[in-house]
């Protein structure tokens, strides 16, 4: 029996130094010196060591050219030579936004430390010193070959991240109510609404809705799930997806609490909860109806600046399936204004050195009667930006709801 | 968040201390854990120095009931003040834990 062995050849790539990595064998490397011996040593060292892209340039000018034809992955440059020298290359390419990361190792001599300062001020990443070690060489060489790899992967995770995150940030604020809705329901009305939403992390836990069912009265709902980020945010599309499904007419706020509450007992883990304020608006009666699970001290304020808090205590939903929670009802007459946020706007920064606490959010409320809601949202908010050092570290949801007398709202809008 | 906790007898005592937030939820776990292995009849979280605590820290309390339940030991929180104190009236924490 005879066994034909296929012919092998081997390819430079095969016979590579087992050191290299496929990322690094095919590195294009710019080696610019002046000395035809050193540039020819160097040039046939990494040839040796299986680098295969290697190409030359005899000045900092030419080199210039050879970079703008073809970026390499790794620059060697001596530094003293003739037109262009090495410092002004570095400093030239590092004054490119597309070159900043590529790594130049500088030759120098031995001794030669005042040099060695300004080549790195120029902008180069390592020395190599002259005369050259050809292991060393080749060891620096493949350490920041590596490094640049792993930093293009790093920046292209980072790039993927932010897109798959800027993704989702447009699919949450797509489960937010739409200005054309607030606009349509601020005529339907006489409403003037104002709002704020900002993630803490890009993606948040903080969900709103005002919806008109077509009953004669406007619902509307603040929740805030705990924790926040990626996971928060996933339980915001669960509540959307429930209250789109199982939830499409008007149900009392405490009713509408209950059914929330049995969804989030069977859905959310152990550990997460959501607190909620819910309220229904009827403008005839002049009334807000409302129930609160653990939600923030929500404010109501009357024209004559008179603000109080609602009572908003609760256990929060998601907890226990035997909560129970009460009605609440209020007078909602023209000119008055409800203030609707989650707890970053009195949780930051963290108490007690909070900028803002329930009682002096209600004094400062007293002092914006009479303005429209998205100026009075764009306040407190300011507010809260300007004197504090420290950005949300949760999620922040900001909404004023102020009824109109009809014949106003044109004035609002 | 600052831990620092006592096994006297039958009580386990952990006296959380500065602020209880969604960072502290792997120490929380190993403190659930700690105390299980304790098997004690009764747990006391001493909350007087704790000076803050998020959504994410409050459902860790939670998550100790649960333990408490499972393992068969009563959970105390204890001297919660300012802030936390609010926050646990706010959210009814008294009809699922012992407050005092």
């Amino acid at each position: 029996m005879h066994l034909a062995l296929p012919n092998l050849k081997l390819s430079s790539r095969e016979l590579r130094d087992p050191g290299l990595s496929p990322a690094t064998d095919d590195a294009r490397i710019l080696v610019v010196d002046d000395s035809p011996t050193m540039l020819t040593v160097i040039v046939s060292t990494l040839r040796r060591h299986g680098f295969v892209n290697v190409v030359s340039a005899t000045d900092g000018q030419e080199a210039m050219e050879a970079i703008l034809a073809r970026a390499p992955d790794l620059i060697i440059t001596d530094l003293l030579m003739p037109t262009v020298d090495g410092f002004e290359l570095c400093r030239w390419i590092r004054s490119h936004e597309s070159y900043r990361d590529i790594p130049i190792l500088a030759e120098t001599g031995l001794g030669k430390s005042e040099g060695s300062v300004d080549a790195f001020a120029s902008g180069a990443t390592d020395l190599i010193m002259k005369p050259i070690n050809t292991l060393e060489l080749i060891a620096r060489v493949k350490v920041h070959l590596e490094r640049r790899r792993l930093l293009d992967n790093l920046l292209e995770f980072r790039r993927h991240m932010e897109m798959e995150l800027a993704s989702a940030r447009s699919m949450q604020h797509s489960i937010l109510p739409s200005s054309e809705a607030i606009e349509q329901i601020e005529r339907d009305y006489a409403l003037d609404i104002g709002q704020y939403y900002k993630a803490s992390q890009g993606l948040g836990g903080d969900i709103w809705n005002v919806i008109d069912f077509g009953t004669g009265v406007v619902a509307f709902f603040a929740a805030d799930f705990s924790g926040h980020g990626v996971s928060a945010a996933l339980n915001t599309f669960r509540l959307h997806t429930f209250l789109d499904r199982d939830m499409n007419t008007a149900v009392e706020p405490d009713e509408f609490l209950r059914r929330v509450n049995v969804f989030l007992c069977n859905t959310l883990p152990l550990g997460q909860f959501a607190t909620i304020f819910c309220g229904l608006i009827d403008v005839e009666a002049g009334e807000l109806r409302f129930a609160s699970a653990a939600a923030p001290p929500m404010l109501l304020c009357h024209a004559d600046g008179q603000c109080k808090t609602l009572e908003c205590s609760g256990l929060p939903l998601g907890v226990s399936l035997d909560a129970d929670f009460e009605a609440h009802k209020c007078a909602f007459p023209v000119d008055s204004q409800l203030l609707l946020y989650s707890d970053a706007l009195i949780e930051t920064p963290d108490p007690p050195e909070s900028i803002y606490t329930p009682d002096s959010l209600r004094q400062t409320l007293q002092g914006y009667a009479g303005l429209p809601a998205a100026e009075v949202v764009s306040r407190i908010v300011t507010g809260l930006y300007e004197r504090s050092d420290e950005k949300p570290e949760d999620d922040l949801t900001v909404v004023v709801i102020r009824r109109l007398a009809r014949q106003q709202r044109g004035d609002a809008a | 968040m600052r831990l620092s906790t006592e096994h006297t007898g039958s009580t386990f005592t952990a006296h959380l201390a500065e602020r209880l937030s969604f960072a502290d939820h792997p120490a929380f776990r190993t403190l659930i854990e700690d105390i299980a292995r304790a098997k004690p009849s009764s747990c006391v979280f001493e909350l007087s120095e704790l000076q803050s605590i998020d959504s994410a820290g409050l459902g860790m309390f939670l998550i100790a009931l649960d333990g408490a339940k499972k393992g068969g030991w009563s959970l105390t929180l204890r001297n919660a003040q300012g802030h936390v104190k609010s926050l646990l009236q706010l959210g009814r924490f008294d009809k699922l834990l012992q407050l005092e």
